[in-house]
């Protein structure tokens, strides 16, 4: 190569980016041409970009200060160059440091060879689970014309399965079936079961032995039990009554229904004994039947996390959502959210909505963070850092997942030895910055 | 395509469309983005307690950076008409209050400036709205007066359409008022907050007797679950904000002493992560509805029944727990004449036919997560509806 690499820098000034910081990479040894513009992502400013652009004099295109929703199209425009996306980069406005722009031309102007592929392989959305969400995913991601392939957790023995791979890439090895997807939604629901002991001739006794997840089976076994006539208990420890469903409560209860609120029911021959809190004393009803409204989480749930490479604590983490923190799987269902879902079906047809957008979003450009095998001191930091477990084990040493790393830097920052970079040492050299890291000494 | 409200459901469906290519209009009459969450405190301090506040500040950001969407904040609606199926809002605006181009930064409007909204900042001369005294209809204009170009007009207005061929409304629900319950004591008995004046507390914002030594009651559903208020409904919001406003206060005061006086812990399932972290402290979880907050000796004291007995107890600070109720008195929503439910919820029954959706907590109380949620649905609905409507 006669020539290395050069980029074409433009700056926006129509967003209130800091210029000052932008201004020192212009006259960077390898940026080829530098422009500023006042408004880069106006028709005049893209423009005047392919103009440059066609001209082939330089091999990157990096925009300073416009929003960071600009990128597909300054991809779209460097495409016509025949630029490809991965040397395409926007750092926008709301970003103030040099640092950051620096980052962006080395990230832009990386010659390494990808040693993962960069590109997605598969654009299919593989959905584990069962119950409301997961129909409501499944009948949504047909409806959005996502390639959408159902797997019932039954299927697969989960404690075989190997899961491998990134988003874009994900291969699962289950038995000897090969299911290769580039996204996946796991989505259960807690499952509501009911308990029916006959004990004798007398009252009815409806108790619930779970949260909010029962409140459809506990007002259906409520109302079956007033529709035969006689008294009816309801024996609770919290009422899972929010929201518009008080209203059913208050009529329950204006029916006839005895609320009694306790943690344990004792059972002896033909009848139930309550030790209320609030009364203070116990109650006795003779019972007739007692019926026992709970719920369980589904085992294969805690199984599949555990495939998926999450804890099997792990809810949704919010912010997109169903984003569960590992780039490309998805979370559904109220047995994987935070707090009681009200509107399963709902709630995952807003996270199949979300996912669309992932999945046509483009792969993050590998590798990003590498460990410098001579510095490395094995101390595991990084691997205990990272949010997305990027930095694993292998035969010769510790490496950094490419499909996996996102590129937030914690790694780096935290490594003791100084041994993982994130642009290449030649260039963060010429850009005269110091090596960055040493968090923990 | 129009979005009444900036709160989380009309920044979601806002976003959402554009995400979809389609412009929309975003309309806040509030001079910022967010809603009534941007009153909201982050409440994870080491770990996320997932409260959601941060999501909207995200979506606001989105929003304002997409090019699809224009937004227009301070607006008040003036009509509504409908003309084959489209809709034209008129607005009303208040005017820049400073004539840039007159303006020769003299700052002698700062120094008259009895309450500090006037600021000069960044070389230009800012007025905040919320501090100025005439803009709340005291006596005031001590700007205008000393101003020598006569650049300011503090009751300016001017007047902008919209167009859309279909409307979202995400106009949202407002927090009951606590003064209405008296047996609570909320500005008679020194030491009684809302949980939204806590959030202002989380921030800094304002002071609030509570600290390490101190003692510090949480009262739930005030304004929900009562006949007696008007508001039969459960919030379903607040017994996870309290939690997550307890745990958050018990994070940074770890000697802060706390009781919950609550009924039910509702929207939360049995082996929710915010109950197992409340087993973790030392919170004291009385059941029970507190009957009166009465002022001893300059303190609240919090009157409840436990078992048998009736118990006062005294507390540095009282924090009562404020449900959503619906905003009956908003004017856009007659003009729109969107059908209410019984507990003044609006309702869906025909609204899609004309082109109206609804988004969010005006349709029934919900937390931030699922106003979210619920803006990208409606998002897909209005979708659907624009379909339609070019066949």
């Amino acid at each position: 190569m006669s020539e290395p690499m050069k980029a074409a820098v433009f700056i926006c000034r129509a967003h209130g980016a800091n210029l000052v910081a932008y201004r020192g990479l212009m006259k960077h040894p390898r940026v080829g041409h530098s422009e500023i513009l006042p408004r880069c992502c106006s028709t005049e400013g893209r423009d005047l970009i392919q103009l440059h652009l066609l001209g082939l004099t330089t091999q990157a295109l990096l925009v300073l200060g416009c929003a960071a929703s600009e990128l597909k199209r300054y991809q779209d425009l460097a495409a016509l160059a025949g630029i490809p996306p991965t040397r395409v980069a926007v750092v926008p406005f709301q970003v103030r440091t040099a640092h950051a722009a620096e980052l962006a031309l080395a990230k832009v102007l990386d010659e390494r060879e990808a040693k993962f592929s960069a590109e997605a392989r598969s654009d299919e959305l593989l959905l584990v689970g069962e119950g409301i969400s997961a129909d409501a995913a499944y009948e949504q991601a047909l409806a959005e014309g996502l390639k959408v392939v159902r797997l019932a957790p039954e299927e697969v023995d989960w404690n075989e399965a190997r899961l491998t791979g990134g988003r874009g890439n994900f291969v699962l090895e289950a038995g000897e079936v090969l299911h290769q997807f580039g996204h996946a939604l796991l989505s259960f629901d807690p499952m509501v079961i009911i308990d029916r002991t006959g004990l004798g001739e007398g009252d009815a006794v409806v108790a619930l032995a779970g949260g909010e997840e029962c409140l459809r089976s506990f007002v259906s076994e409520l109302e079956g039990a007033l529709s035969k006539g006689g008294k009816v208990y309801a024996v609770v420890q919290e009422t899972p009554f929010s929201g518009v469903a008080e209203i059913v409560y208050r009529d329950l209860q204006l029916r006839g229904v005895v609320f009694l609120r306790t943690s344990e029911i004792e059972v002896q021959g033909a009848s139930v004994t309550v030790n209320d809190e609030h009364l203070g004393r116990p109650v006795k009803i003779w019972t007739g039947e007692l019926v026992t409204v709970r719920s369980s989480r589904p085992k294969a749930a805690d199984e599949v996390l555990k495939v998926f490479g999450m804890p099997s604590s792990r809810r949704s983490i919010g912010i997109v959502p169903g984003d569960s923190g590992v780039p490309g799987i998805f979370l559904c269902g109220s047995a994987l959210s935070a707090h009681h879902e009200g509107d399963p079906a709902g709630m995952a047809r807003a996270i199949v909505c979300s996912l669309v957008k992932d999945i046509g979003s483009p792969l993050p450009r590998v590798p990003i963070a590498v460990i410098d095998q001579e510095r490395c001191s094995k101390c595991l930091t990084c691997l205990r850092v990272c949010p997305y477990g990027a930095p694993y084990f292998s035969g010769e040493g510790l490496s950094i997942s490419a499909e996996r790393c996102q590129g937030c830097g914690l790694c780096l920052s935290m490594c003791p030895s100084l041994a993982i970079e994130m642009p290449p040492s030649d260039l963060r050299a010429e850009a005269g910055s110091v090596k960055m890291g040493g968090g923990l000494k | 395509m129009v979005v009444l409200g900036g709160g989380p459901s009309g920044l979601a469906c806002a976003a959402e469309l554009a995400e979809r290519e389609v412009s929309v209009v975003l309309l806040e009459k509030r001079e910022t983005l967010g809603g009534r969450v941007q009153d909201l405190s982050c409440k994870g301090f080491v770990h996320c307690r997932q409260c959601d506040v941060c999501r909207v500040h995200r979506l606001r950001s989105q929003v304002l950076s997409s090019e699809l969407i224009s937004v227009h904040t301070l607006v008040e609606l003036e009509q509504v008409e409908r003309n084959n199926g489209r809709y034209r809002f008129d607005l009303v605006r208040p005017k820049e209050a400073i004539d840039v181009g007159r303006c020769s930064r003299c700052g002698k409007c700062t120094e008259a400036c009895p309450t500090g909204a006037m600021t000069k900042v960044a070389g230009r001369i800012r007025l905040n709205r919320n501090a100025c005294r005439s803009i709340h209809g005291l006596e005031c204009e001590r700007c205008v007066s000393v101003c020598p170009t006569g650049s300011i007009d503090l009751f300016g207005e001017e007047h902008l359409s919209v167009n859309g061929s279909a409307v979202v409304v995400a106009t949202g629900s407002l927090e009951f008022p606590a003064s209405k319950d008296k047996r609570l004591g909320y500005g008679e008995v020194p030491g009684v907050i809302t949980s939204m004046e806590l959030e202002s507390f989380l921030e800094g914002r304002r002071d609030a007797d509570i600290g390490n030594g101190k003692e510090v009651a949480f009262i739930l559903c005030v304004g929900s679950r009562s006949s007696g208020m008007g508001t039969e409904k459960c919030s379903s919001v607040c017994c996870k904000y309290s939690l997550r406003q307890a745990l958050a206060l018990k994070e940074r005061f770890p000697k802060l002493s706390i009781t919950m006086f609550m009924m039910d812990w509702r929207g939360l399932s049995s082996d929710d992560e915010l109950l197992r972290e409340l087993a973790t402290t030392d919170v004291q979880v009385v059941r029970s509805r507190p009957a009166e907050v009465l002022a001893e000796g300059g303190r609240p004291s919090v009157r409840y029944a436990s078992g048998n007995d009736i118990i006062c107890q005294n507390f540095d600070s009282v924090i009562l727990s404020v449900g959503l109720v619906p905003d009956l008195e908003d004017d856009t929503l007659s003009q729109l004449a969107i059908p209410r439910d019984p507990w003044g919820d609006l309702q869906d029954d025909n609204c899609s036919d004309r082109g109206i959706f609804l988004a969010g907590s005006c349709r029934g109380s919900k937390d931030i997560g699922h106003c979210v949620a619920d803006g990208i649905l409606v998002a897909q609905q209005v979708m659907k509806h624009l379909e339609a409507d070019h066949e």
